[in-house]
């Protein structure tokens, strides 16, 4: 063929040629992967979180590759576990249609979907996981943790993860996280004189007010904090609750250490507290004075455009969890140290001090990265036996150095930049929940970012979902009374097919099985009796405040 | 003067030209520098590309989107030549053929094409799974072919309709049976309509982000755009790979309509002039 034919070909079949060629690359790439993950002799084990943060999926990697060696060694067979990574915007409506449509991964991150918390869904769609549970990990073998029942091998012997309605456990953590403020240590020197963090709430205040004029007068665009929306809602916590131990402590009346919605809702009708006792009023001015250090235009910005700030040091600041240790220092490499301090509470505070007893303790805290197995699964087994591999405790300690995350198994040891996130047990324990109706709680969400838009006083706010408070509380805790009352019947339900499955269960189970109608049993009687005093309580409150509120 | 008012006239209308050009381009520009770039260099100077370049973001980039790329050009490229196939002959009987309740099927077609999609996703869900179809790029090529139908069948029918009748007398005379009448009178005669509407269903499939989202749920089979959005999901941003993989993943679409603008834009004005 001459040349000048070759071009009138190429000229005329290009298109065709570059055609074909596309469709046989897509069509060895969909072989290729069909051979790798669904091969006829290969079994898949799919595994879906919403982490994706710097390093976790090179970390859950590493252990799905060395697990599927070991899985070949032992049984002969090939395996493939493979991680579904999906953000978190799309995650719940990922779980919920897997979930409905019958092709849900294995192993499923609870969270963000309904059918990660709500009880009538996990148990549906959930393996419970106290069986397996109370024996020893085999992965333990010929560590000091040999022999101990794999959930007594976590830092809270799996207390977080017991679900006290469905009296089980459907999820195995793997980390655990605190949250904290990091800092740019080069910059805070240069500014503020010296690299020592801010020892107390003025100082961090007196900080902010140095790094706002810094920036004034020599005209670099710096701010004191990177805000979010995401990241007010880290302070929030710690600058919402300790301003609240003492209402907590006179509204609770079944000495729980936290306030409910039916205890805060009595305690308001009492007159106990309302949105503008001087406490609550004090919380929400004491956040204002910290929002005011963010960046401008900080409600429009996302977690990741707060963390973007900070990396390229245009914020001093950035508070975040631990979560984000990893993704901050890969980030900033050798561009400047960072330094993590803990939250400067303002307990001896002229003007904050009267309402903070003491900062807000990290006892309570609960593991995290809660892995589930879905009833769906086809290997519940093998899923049952990853996640032992996953937590012994050289397998859990080197995936959570690989990600600078805190351990949960015992004895772990932590990564050295994680020792300013070790949860800190000193300090008050509580919790003040309000949300009594969905108009408060909708109320409440949308104001809180009017108020700090500058567009509502924090009196304004108080008295806007006070207003509220009033009108639907009252309808708002009947609703409450009815879903107790629901859940109780559901409970009847479970124990129902509990003391069936008892009087069918294999000898080994028995055991196991009488535990469990018992456990349900006295569970019934506690939510009976506190739905019966909830009912009763209300009644007398609104004897006292002269008849039902409207 | 009259040569002058050409002259304002032409740099008028070539102003407004780059005008739009400038807006059609810079966002691809834009994407394609930035893939060149770490973070830093990013945030340093967003706009203009400058040294040390990053090819390696190119690799991670098509590590991260070739699985994609090659499930959307499988999907897309089988659903759009199975769509067009049944289309064909469906708009051929409408054409060509009367029967008992013609009329009314015909305008029932026409109904589903104001039907919107995400009003059938629930229907469609229960349905796929009872079809043990759900999580499959088969099933998923299945509903494109479908998807695609209505419109096509329309479009096709008034082409086929403006086929001289003669034609298929004289065919008919010399033997050949519907078949033949389709692939040797038809299809000879409506290339550039078919490869419009081949674009159009291409484009659809390519882009349509609700069904593989609900439908897919493993990573090795998504499809480019729930991919991408995947990809944008990242808490800090590595901006060069990401942009380096929006940047592959637009590449097949360019190439198509490199080797196809030709026929498409003679399929869009195909029967605009009527003699």
């Amino acid at each position: 063929m001459s040349a000048k034919a070759l071009f009138q070909f190429l000229r005329r079949y290009l298109g065709l040629i570059v055609l074909a060629g596309v469709m046989l690359f897509a069509a060895v790439r969909v072989a290729h992967n069909q051979w790798t993950y669904e091969a006829p002799d290969v079994l898949t084990i799919r595994l879906c979180h919403w982490q994706l943060e710097s390093g976790v999926r090179e970390a859950f990697a590493r252990l799905m590759r060395e697990y599927e060696r070991l899985y070949f060694k032992k049984h002969g067979k090939r395996l493939r576990v493979i991680q579904v990574p999906v953000s978190e915007r799309g995650y719940a409506q990922y779980v919920n249609t897997g979930l409905v449509g019958n092709i849900a991964p294995d192993i499923i991150e609870k969270g963000h979907s309904k059918a990660a918390y709500n009880p009538a869904y996990v148990a549906r769609f959930f393996l419970p996981l106290a069986r397996y549970l109370d024996e020893p990990n085999p992965y333990n073998k010929g560590t000091p943790l040999e022999g101990v029942p794999w959930k007594n091998t976590f830092f809270d012997g799996m207390q977080g993860a017991y679900d006290r309605q469905l009296l089980d456990y459907y999820y195995i953590p793997f980390s655990m996280f605190t949250i904290r403020i990091f800092y740019n240590v080069d910059l805070y020197k240069k500014i503020i004189g010296h690299r020592a963090p801010p020892a107390d709430f003025r100082a961090f205040l007196g900080a902010c007010e140095q790094i706002r004029r810094y920036a004034e007068r020599t005209g670099t665009p710096i701010v004191p904090i990177a805000g979010s929306k995401y990241g007010a809602n880290v302070f929030r916590p710690r600058y919402e609750t300790p301003f609240l131990f003492d209402i907590i402590r006179k509204c609770d009346e079944n000495l729980d250490g936290t306030t409910d919605a039916y205890e805060a809702y009595r305690g308001y009708r009492r007159g106990v507290w309302n949105f503008n006792s001087p406490a609550y009023l004090a919380s929400r001015r004491c956040r204002l004075e910290i929002a005011r250090n963010f960046q401008a235009g900080w409600l429009a910005a996302l977690r990741d455009d707060a963390a973007f700030m900070f990396i390229q040091q245009r914020a001093v600041m950035i508070a975040t969890g631990s979560w984000d240790a990893r993704s901050l220092v890969d980030q900033v490499g050798k561009s400047f140290e960072i330094g993590i301090f803990d939250f400067p509470i303002p307990v001896r505070d002229p003007e904050y001090g009267q309402y903070v007893k003491g900062p807000l303790s990290e006892a309570g805290i609960r593991g995290g990265i809660p892995m589930a197995i879905t009833k769906q699964s086809r290997h519940a087994d093998i899923c049952i036996d990853f996640l032992r591999f996953c937590t012994t405790r050289r397998n859990n300690e080197t995936w959570n150095r690989a990600v600078t995350w805190l351990p949960v198994i015992r004895g772990t040891r932590l990564s050295p930049i994680l020792e300013a996130f070790k949860p800190k047990i000193r300090g008050y324990y509580g919790w003040f929940d309000y949300r009594i109706s969905t108009a408060v709680k909708l109320k409440a969400e949308g104001y809180r970012w009017s108020l700090f838009a500058g567009k509502i006083t924090p009196e304004e706010y108080g008295r806007v979902i006070g207003e509220s408070y009033e009108r639907t509380g009252a309808e708002g805790y009947r609703e409450l009374l009815h879903k107790d009352a629901l859940n109780i019947r559901n409970l009847e339900r479970i124990l129902d097919g509990l003391t069936v499955r008892l009087a069918v269960a294999p000898p080994k189970d028995v055991e196991l099985s009488r535990a469990k109608v018992t456990q349900l049993l006295e569970s019934m009687q506690y939510f009976t009796f506190m739905n019966a005093v909830n009912r009763k309580e209300l009644a007398q409150v609104e004897a006292v405040a002269g008849g039902p509120a409207e | 003067m009259a040569a002058r008012t050409k002259k304002t006239h032409d740099f008028a209308k070539h102003s407004l030209i780059w005008f739009v050009l400038f807006f059609a381009f810079f966002p691809l520009y834009i994407m394609f520098e930035i893939s060149l770039k770490d973070n830093a260099q990013f945030v340093r100077n967003p706009w203009f590309p400058f040294p040390p370049y990053h090819w390696e973001n190119w690799r991670f980039g098509w590590q991260l989107v070739n699985s994609y790329i090659a499930n959307s050009i499988l999907v897309s490229t089988v659903a759009v030549a199975a769509t067009l196939v049944t289309a064909l002959l469906s708009a051929f009987v409408f054409a060509r053929y009367d029967f008992p309740g013609k009329t009314a099927l015909w305008y029932l077609l026409l109904g589903l094409l104001f039907m919107p999609g995400i009003m059938n996703l629930v229907p469609l869900f229960i349905l796929m799974k009872d079809l043990n179809l759900l999580n499959s790029l088969v099933g998923l090529t299945i509903l494109y072919t479908v998807g695609g139908q209505v419109f096509c069948v329309f479009v096709l029918r008034n082409f086929i309709e403006d086929i001289p009748s003669e034609l298929f007398e004289a065919a008919q005379v010399d033997g050949a049976g519907p078949i033949q009448q389709v692939f040797r009178i038809v299809v000879p005669m409506s290339g550039s309509i078919l490869a419009t509407l081949a674009i159009l269903r291409f484009l659809g499939s390519w882009n349509n982000f609700i069904q593989p989202l609900v439908f897919i749920s493993d990573d090795f089979k998504q499809l480019i755009p729930v991919g991408l959005m995947r990809l944008d999901g990242e808490y800090v941003k590595q901006w060069g790979q990401m942009m380096a993989g929006f940047t592959i993943a637009a590449i097949p679409l360019v190439l198509i309509f490199l080797f196809t603008m030709r026929l498409f834009v003679r399929g869009l004005t195909a029967g605009a002039v009527k003699g």
